[in-house]
């Protein structure tokens, strides 16, 4: 691996241990109201934390050189992200009461999630580098799946 | 059946699309920003539902207080995947962000749980996802195993 990327593999896996701890907080949230309240409240209350968060490290410089792709025009979609974001909670509160369950849908979700990784990679989707898969990319995406659908067969 | 798993297989494409959308714009205005953006958007778009479901929606039992700060978690989140995916690529971030959102799982699920048949199972699941992240952080490794994959794990020991 080269050296340069330690510290962003540190952070992508931070990101899991962040993302698991915010699930279990916003169901607990959803617990005593609904999930959709649940996940307006999230996003207000993470609205004024961003707020606050740029707001204290406005200095701060930005990490990437800022390179549009295209001939130096920015898409206007990328300002839309917290829409497909928003999505997920609205596309699980409808699964997880369905036939799926909890389980089912956390399963498929990650199998989505993995496989649009690939396509987006190979294909250089939202202005991502292009990078081919990789065999030991593959096999290791492979075996984190196999490991989630495991342990989510024994929570059920 | 097949409704509900086309509608939580393309959640995980949501998920996708969110996290490449986000790295784009945090290139351009950083990752903080990015996740302003992205809270402020959700926020004004799940208040559509909210407003359709009228007065009750805002009706919440006790819930403590820990239960409110999830916001401020995913601000952390975003920010971090806006980070990351235009550095590793959607593929590698998926992995690393679902096999860590699954390690810490099973040790949330296994807090103050006692020690059963469940929670060996759950450790070969965890093992297996330690074993995949390794590998994919060290594509060397294969080729050694293989000399016919040594062309094709493309990165450099």
């Amino acid at each position: 691996m080269p050296k340069a990327q330690t510290s962003e593999t540190i952070l992508a896996l931070l990101a899991g241990v962040v993302l698991a701890s915010m699930i279990a907080l916003n169901s607990r949230l959803a617990h005593f109201s609904s999930p959709t309240f649940a996940a307006w409240a999230a996003h207000g209350i993470g609205a004024l934390a961003a707020l606050v968060a740029v707001l204290v490290w406005r200095r701060a410089k930005i990490a990437a050189a800022p390179a549009a792709p295209n001939g130096g025009r920015w898409p206007r979609w990328i300002y839309l992200g917290g829409v497909p974001g928003a999505l997920t909670v609205l596309l699980a509160a409808i699964t997880v009461n369905g036939p799926l369950g909890f389980s089912g849908t956390l399963a498929l979700m990650l199998a989505g999630q993995m496989l649009f990784g690939v396509a987006a990679d190979r294909f250089g989707w939202l202005g991502l580098e292009r990078r081919a898969p990789t065999a030991a990319g593959l096999l290791g995406l492979g075996l984190v799946l196999a490991g989630s659908l495991v342990i989510i067969a024994a929570a059920a | 059946m097949l409704i509900a798993v086309l509608i939580a297989l393309s959640n995980g494409l949501c998920i996708g699309v969110s996290r490449g959308v986000n790295g784009h714009l945090g290139r351009r205005e950083g990752p903080l920003r990015a996740s302003l953006w992205n809270h402020v958007v959700g926020f004004v778009f799940l208040s559509a539902p909210i407003a359709l479901q009228g007065a009750g929606a805002f009706h919440v039992g006790p819930a403590p207080w820990f239960a409110w700060i999830g916001g401020v978690l995913g601000v952390a989140f975003v920010a971090l995947n806006s980070h990351v995916v235009v550095r590793l690529g959607a593929s590698r971030t998926a992995g690393l962000v679902v096999g860590a959102q699954m390690l810490t799982g099973v040790v949330i699920s296994n807090l103050g749980a006692a020690i059963d048949g469940c929670t060996l199972v759950r450790l070969a699941g965890a093992a297996l996802i330690v074993a995949g992240i390794w590998l994919a952080n060290n594509p060397g490794v294969l080729a050694r195993l293989h000399p016919a994959l040594a062309a094709q794990a493309g990165e450099p020991k």
